[in-house]
């Protein structure tokens, strides 16, 4: 159903009504069938692939590789990391059978029981958890290293509250994995990682954005040190827009990746992940848009300008 | 652009930013607005950074801190670093830490709430 807006509700009225009208009014998504997750519409999607371009194009730079992983990961495997497995169990997807059949009793589709699954398939929430496990044939010398790949992928965490772009229960993202064998360098690709998005939110999405770490109850599960770009929405509430973890040894040690170091001695490999998703939308629209509509920074406009004729 | 336009060699330009519009020389067009784009780019930026400016303050009593956190923004304060009091301020207020930031000066204090010793201000908001 095409529902016509007369005219955005004003910020100053409904801050959070006047997000939501724009979004539908300028046609860059909307609410779909599946409860949480959303369409994103021709102009939307236009926006988010120059976004996508770009930092493409800043991962390549900086040495990354684009690679590909399942969308469905092992149960067990989600429960190799203790906090990793604490952090998302709540919010998982669960894939229990692999078949419907016609139901005998009716017209309809039923679950084929005969179809269950020896081992629950999870739909990814984050790929640390295959990665490692992949990674663990990739990986037997320090020669093999460092590994920097990044994956552009959907992933699905369920949400009670969904808000378009902002919060979804599957959204679009990238994730950069990369090992290492020292410590110091993988922290030192985790901070690069950091300086990548705030730079690429400063000087591409023209939001200005803090560069921290986060405090331990605001980590991301599973690691040493999370540091973060925050944004601060027209609303006066913040936005974090983009994540690069240093994950110490702790999926190494989990998934039992080891090396042999140029010392010639056995040891875990160090790792880094870093994303950012569909969000940046959010932020991207809740800086700069105004009572009028969407304001978009050239650099990331689909159209940069439009000729009028009288 | 209309037929006075054209007639007169010239093109009206609006900027959505600004919402502000001008006339200009149809020559010389492109670079203009080339120029223009680059402009726009770095406006909103600006006015991005200092809106931020004018809501980031620092707090030093958890009292005002009650008060501020709800007209929001970034606020800066002192925390001892312990999870409990973070916890603490949430459940009261609805704030959480949103980063210890990486750069910017050190400046030691005292926890607002506990009183205990801090090394430096972190930066505490609602948050989406």
């Amino acid at each position: 159903m095409a529902k016509e807006l007369k005219e955005l509700t004003s910020r100053a009225v409904d801050y959070s009504q006047w997000y939501n009208d724009l979004v539908i009014k300028a046609d860059l998504a909307e609410s779909s069938a599946v409860r949480g997750c959303m369409v994103i519409k021709p102009y939307g999607y236009a926006i988010w692939e120059k976004i996508q371009a770009e930092l493409d194009r800043m991962f390549k730079e900086t040495g990354h590789q684009n690679a590909y992983f399942p969308l469905f990961i092992p149960k067990s495997f989600l429960s190799r990391e203790a906090e990793h497995v604490e952090g998302f169990a709540k919010e998982c997807a669960v894939v229990t059978h692999h078949r419907l059949k016609q139901d005998p009793n009716g017209t309809g589709l039923i679950v084929d029981p005969e179809a269950k699954l020896e081992e629950e398939l999870i739909v990814r929430p984050t790929s640390e958890t295959i990665i490692w496990n992949t990674y663990k044939g990739w990986i037997q010398s320090y020669r093999d290293l460092p590994i920097l790949v990044n994956q552009w992928a959907n992933v699905v965490r369920g949400e009670m509250r969904t808000r378009l772009f902002l919060r979804t229960t599957e959204f679009l993202w990238q994730e950069g994995h990369t090992a290492h064998a020292t410590r110091d360098e993988a922290i030192e690709e985790a901070e690069k990682m950091l300086h990548v998005y705030a730079d690429f939110a400063e000087n591409f999405m023209a939001v200005p954005v803090l560069r921290g770490v986060k405090s331990p109850n605001e980590r991301f599960a599973g690691a040493i040190e999370t540091y973060c770009i925050e944004a601060m929405m027209q609303d006066g509430k913040a936005l974090q827009a983009g994540t690069s973890h240093f994950l110490g040894q702790n999926f190494a040690k989990a998934f039992d990746v080891t090396f042999v170091n140029k010392e010639n001695q056995l040891d875990y490999v160090w790792a880094t992940s870093w994303g950012v998703s569909t969000r940046l939308m959010g932020a991207l629209i809740m800086t700069h848009s105004d009572d009028n509509g969407l304001v978009l920074p050239p650099n990331l406009a689909p159209f940069q300008v439009v000729i009028v004729p009288i | 652009m209309g037929a006075r336009d054209l007639e007169n060699g010239t093109v009206e330009i609006a900027r959505r930013d600004t919402l502000t519009k001008e006339t200009v020389a149809m020559e010389g067009v492109e670079q203009y607005i080339s120029d223009l784009l680059k402009e726009i780019q770095h406006n909103i930026f600006k006015k991005a950074v200092d809106f931020r400016t004018s809501v980031t303050r620092e707090v030093n009593s958890y009292d005002e801190f009650k008060v501020e956190i709800e007209k929001g923004g970034f606020l800066l304060c002192h925390w001892d670093g312990t999870a409990e009091t973070e916890e603490f301020i949430k459940n009261e207020t609805k704030a959480t830490i949103r980063c210890i930031p990486v750069d910017g000066e050190v400046d030691p204090g005292f926890c607002m709430v506990t009183g205990k010793p801090s090394t430096r201000r972190v930066v505490f908001a609602r948050a989406y």
